[in-house]
């Protein structure tokens, strides 16, 4: 599967990749400008109040509707952070025209669809919906109180925010709250424009039609695009440490949640030459069912259901989240900090070495039946003018060695940790 | 290839699939679905969940009843063989990513990969027919499994869902946790799972699914290779279909409980008892009620438009009819401020439906929608070997749930709204904040 480029304008670029291997079809607009708080908040709210109305589709209900008959097509707008810059992502999935019955053409429809939605929103006297605009700002704002719904996402949330302690510009939740109460109808207008305005825009296309076809429907249904002037977007450079960081919480829940937070100096464009090495480390470390965390931490020491660890390329950390009994947390953080000790003491067996890479390899091989992940691992990258394949990529793993992941090892750091104590959580049955 | 004879093969022209299903000398089904993906996907499972917790081996005989939770412990427990090794080690090594999981009516052993498919296989059908249980390993997996059901525990999206479902019954079984709790676990010996592994792990009441870029040849040489070519002498088992005590009204109306949310969570649940006993009808009806409820609730419609317009829901609602053998429930899930508010003006939607009718136009784009997501579910191995796998369970044929589909005329669609939601088979469940 090859990705072959084109030029719809100026600065409308066109990604795609033909095969007929599914049924289905991905398509995504991707604009990503650098973050600031303002536009972290607004970017939230953007993702909902685009969703509810256009000039030829005055309602959700109504673009629901057209969506429907376009065959479950299926738009979804999420925000997403890259190192220092935010996209909001337009993510389009539909049928491939040839399940179509009565000869619909979904792919263009849809295409269609979402021209609505990003250069034609409803905007009633100049500027969204006032009311839409509140109503949006009030789910965002539940979204984010909501966060304690899920003790595993919200200490998840917290070692983010607390990994991210000398960024300016990463907006924390109590943050976001505090700047969403002071939007409206008219600073989202302008947020927007200045998305479109200012933001890298990108399309990606994967599915049964060529480029050429997709291109010329971009660019009959985008044919109100602005004249834009993409910012410049922040390199994702490896965090450095900036000290010891330890908190806690107490919440009326089960189980304790314990976190750590690692910085490797490693990131896709930081030391990239070690990427490889520091995806090998995580892996070994605790990303699989044959790495040391699950190996020891919970199938010999019976200590968490769930102990495991994530390596984030643009940010070069680690994050580690575990599920424990409270009372077992000091073993646990130390079961957990002895497993990357192992690292570093060169102690890393032939089979977890192997296993690793197996395992990585697996994962990247396995993009090719996912047309979402195969976009997003190609779409990011371009961002910042890498241009590694799915394959160079396995032959980069291919060629770490056991001496580069201890030197790796020995060079991390873990300088944060955070930890939700439970204290109670039964369920009360209320009387009435 | 002598220890297998071909029983049937399944095409659709519509999809351009077709699966293949062969019976092997030991009882054992093997369903081979080509797919020409990167990943091979492979399951071996038996039809024994949760709910399979009162059984009997001889008709005359009391039945037995065991601990809540023992078949998800049995799932956990499988993985270690008898020299401590872990067959998690051995899919690494072969770089397959292997899992399993339990549902009320299933338990699934599975794994994926992309080379040395035939190691992998072969150690599954190995791992999973080896059960060796000791007092001390089963002693240190419910520290695991305790931690796992403390995590469910302090979920109230989890908690909210079997308040619905405590509430709908009375004695069904689908009624308590699949994990069973930390009381009910630690009652589990060894002995008692390998009385369960007995029971329900005979090859005759178990499948293997592949899906994936393999030959017949292929997957059919290592089952022969790692299995028995003759049947064993099997246990008869007889387990209640327990839809057959169970009232078809609900245990309760309503049931709140209190948990750390921000605002509360609800799950309405309209009991249905009418189960059709036939594969095929169980189907017809699943087809049928999935186009309903798209025609209701669906973010097209207006009742989801008009309770988000109103403010009296959050933007996610979900919902979703699920029918087995001995239990069906139509269910919403949601956040509100007021759930009990939000129930009322659905069912004053459904009562103003039921005088105007339902639209012939709604029926047409759920029917659309229903087809465009039964086509685009055949996309990855995953989901086809799981569907698949699901559709066994359920003594039913996943290819032709299309033509089932396209049967489904607007009659059956009102025969079904007029008798589904009466006010008697109708739950609410809500977790509210503390106080």
């Amino acid at each position: 599967m090859t990705v072959t480029k084109q030029k719809v304008s100026d600065h409308l670029n066109l990604s795609c990749i033909q095969t007929d291997r599914f049924k289905t079809g991905v398509l995504t607009v991707t604009l990503t400008i650098p973050q600031t708080l303002h536009r972290s908040a607004d970017s939230m709210l953007l993702s909902g109040i685009l969703r509810r109305g256009t000039e030829r589709y005055p309602t959700m209900a109504a673009i629901n509707r057209r969506l429907d008959d376009l065959y479950a097509s299926c738009v979804e707008i999420r925000t997403q952070r890259i190192g220092k810059n935010i996209s909001l992502v337009f993510g389009a999935e539909m049928l491939d025209d040839r399940y179509a019955i009565d000869g619909t053409n979904i792919t263009e429809g849809v295409i269609e669809v979402l021209s609505q939605m990003i250069l034609h929103p409803r905007l009633p006297d100049g500027a969204f919906d006032p009311s839409l605009v509140a109503q949006e700002i009030r789910f965002t704002q539940d979204a984010l109180r909501s966060e304690i719904n899920n003790t595993k996402l919200y200490a998840a949330a917290r070692l983010a925010e607390l990994m991210h302690r000398d960024d300016p510009e990463y907006a924390t939740v109590k943050q976001l709250q505090e700047l969403l109460s002071h939007k409206d109808e008219h600073s989202l207008t302008a947020a927007y424009r200045d998305l479109l305005q200012n933001a890298v825009w990108q399309v990606f296309y994967v599915g049964t039609l060529s480029t050429d076809t997709i291109a010329e429907q971009i660019k009959k249904h985008f044919d109100f695009l602005p004249k834009t002037t993409p910012l410049p977007l922040l390199l994702p450079v490896a965090q450095e440490s900036v000290g010891n960081c330890r908190a806690s919480e107490q919440m009326p829940v089960a189980q304790g949640k314990l976190s750590l937070g690692f910085r490797t100096g490693v990131s896709a464009i930081s030391n990239a030459n070690e990427i490889y090495a520091a995806m090998m480390l995580n892996e070994i470390f605790g990303a699989s069912p044959a790495s040391k965390l699950f190996m020891n931490v919970r199938e010999k020491m019976s200590l968490c259901y769930y102990c495991s660890s994530s390596y984030h390329r643009y940010s070069g950390i680690i994050t580690l989240h575990s599920g424990i009994e409270s009372k077992n947390r000091d073993i646990a953080e130390q079961a957990i900090l002895a497993q990357m000790q192992e690292i570093r003491d060169g102690k890393i067996s032939d089979a977890e070495f192997h296993a690793a890479k197996k395992s990585l390899e697996n994962s990247y091989r396995q993009l090719y039946d996912n047309p979402f992940e195969l976009q997003s691992f190609y779409g990011t990258r371009e961002l910042f003018g890498l241009s590694e394949t799915v394959e160079e990529s396995c032959l980069a793993l291919s060629r770490v060695t056991p001496e580069e992941i201890v030197s790796l090892a020995n060079r991390v750091i873990c300088d944060t940790v955070f930890f939700v104590e439970g204290i109670g959580g039964d369920t009360e049955d209320s009387d009435e | 290839m002598n220890n297998f004879s071909l029983s049937m093969t399944h095409r659709s022209a519509l999809l351009g699939e077709e699966y293949r299903v062969w019976k092997h000398a030991s009882g054992l089904d093997v369903y081979i679905f080509p797919k020409k993906m990167t990943a091979t996907y492979a399951i071996f499972g038996t039809k024994y969940g949760s709910i399979h917790n009162r059984f009997r081996t001889d008709e005359s005989s009391p039945m037995t009843t065991v601990p809540d939770g023992i078949a998800h412990f049995l799932e956990h427990k499988l993985f270690t063989a008898e020299d401590g090794s872990d067959a998690f080690e051995r899919f690494s090594e072969y770089g397959a990513d292997a899992n399993a999981y339990t549902s009320f009516n299933k338990t699934c052993y599975l794994f994926s990969c992309t080379e040395r498919f035939d190691d992998s296989l072969r150690e599954l059908l190995s791992f999973v027919t080896h059960p060796y249980f000791t007092p001390e390993s089963v002693a240190s997996e419910v520290g695991i499994i305790s931690e796992e059901i403390r995590m469910y525990d302090d979920n109230p999206s989890d908690r909210c869902f079997y308040g619905m479902l405590e509430a709908m019954y009375h004695t069904h079984s689908i009624r308590r946790n699949i994990c069973g709790s930390v009381a009910s676990i630690s009652e589990i010996t060894a002995e008692l799972l390998y009385q369960c592994y007995h029971t329900f792990y005979r090859l005759s009441n178990m499948a293997l699914v592949i899906c994936g870029n393999v030959s017949d040849e292929e997957v059919l040489r290592i089952v022969d290779e790692v299995l028995p070519t003759v049947p064993k002498e099997e246990l008869s088992v007889f387990c209640e279909n327990e839809n057959e005590q169970e009232p078809p009204e609900v245990l309760d109306a309503y049931r709140e409980q209190r948990m750390q949310v921000s605002k509360p969570l609800f799950n309405i649940g309209i009991k249905d008892t009418n189960i059709p006993s036939d594969g095929r009808a169980r189907q017809k009806k699943d087809a049928t009620m999935a186009i309903l409820d798209e025609m209701l609730f669906s973010r097209a419609g207006e009742i989801y438009n008009d309770l988000l317009d109103r403010d009296l829901i959050s933007p996610a609602l979900s919902y979703g009819y699920t029918i087995s053998e001995s239990s069906a429930y139509n269910s919403l899930a949601g956040e509100a401020d007021d759930p009990k508010l939000v129930l009322d003006e659905i069912k004053k939607h459904i009562a103003r439906i039921q005088t105007t009718g339902l639209s012939r136009e709604d029926f047409a784009r759920g029917k659309r929608v229903m087809y465009a997501e039964f086509v685009k579910s055949f996309d990855s191995t995953d989901s086809i070997a799981n569907n698949l796998f699901s559709f066994i369970c359920e003594d039913s044929e996943l290819l032709s749930y299309a033509e089932i589909l396209d049967e489904v005329n607007f009659d059956d669609v009102c025969e079904l709204f007029d008798h589904s939601f009466d006010e008697e088979m109708i739950s609410l469940s809500v977790i509210y904040p503390l106080k």
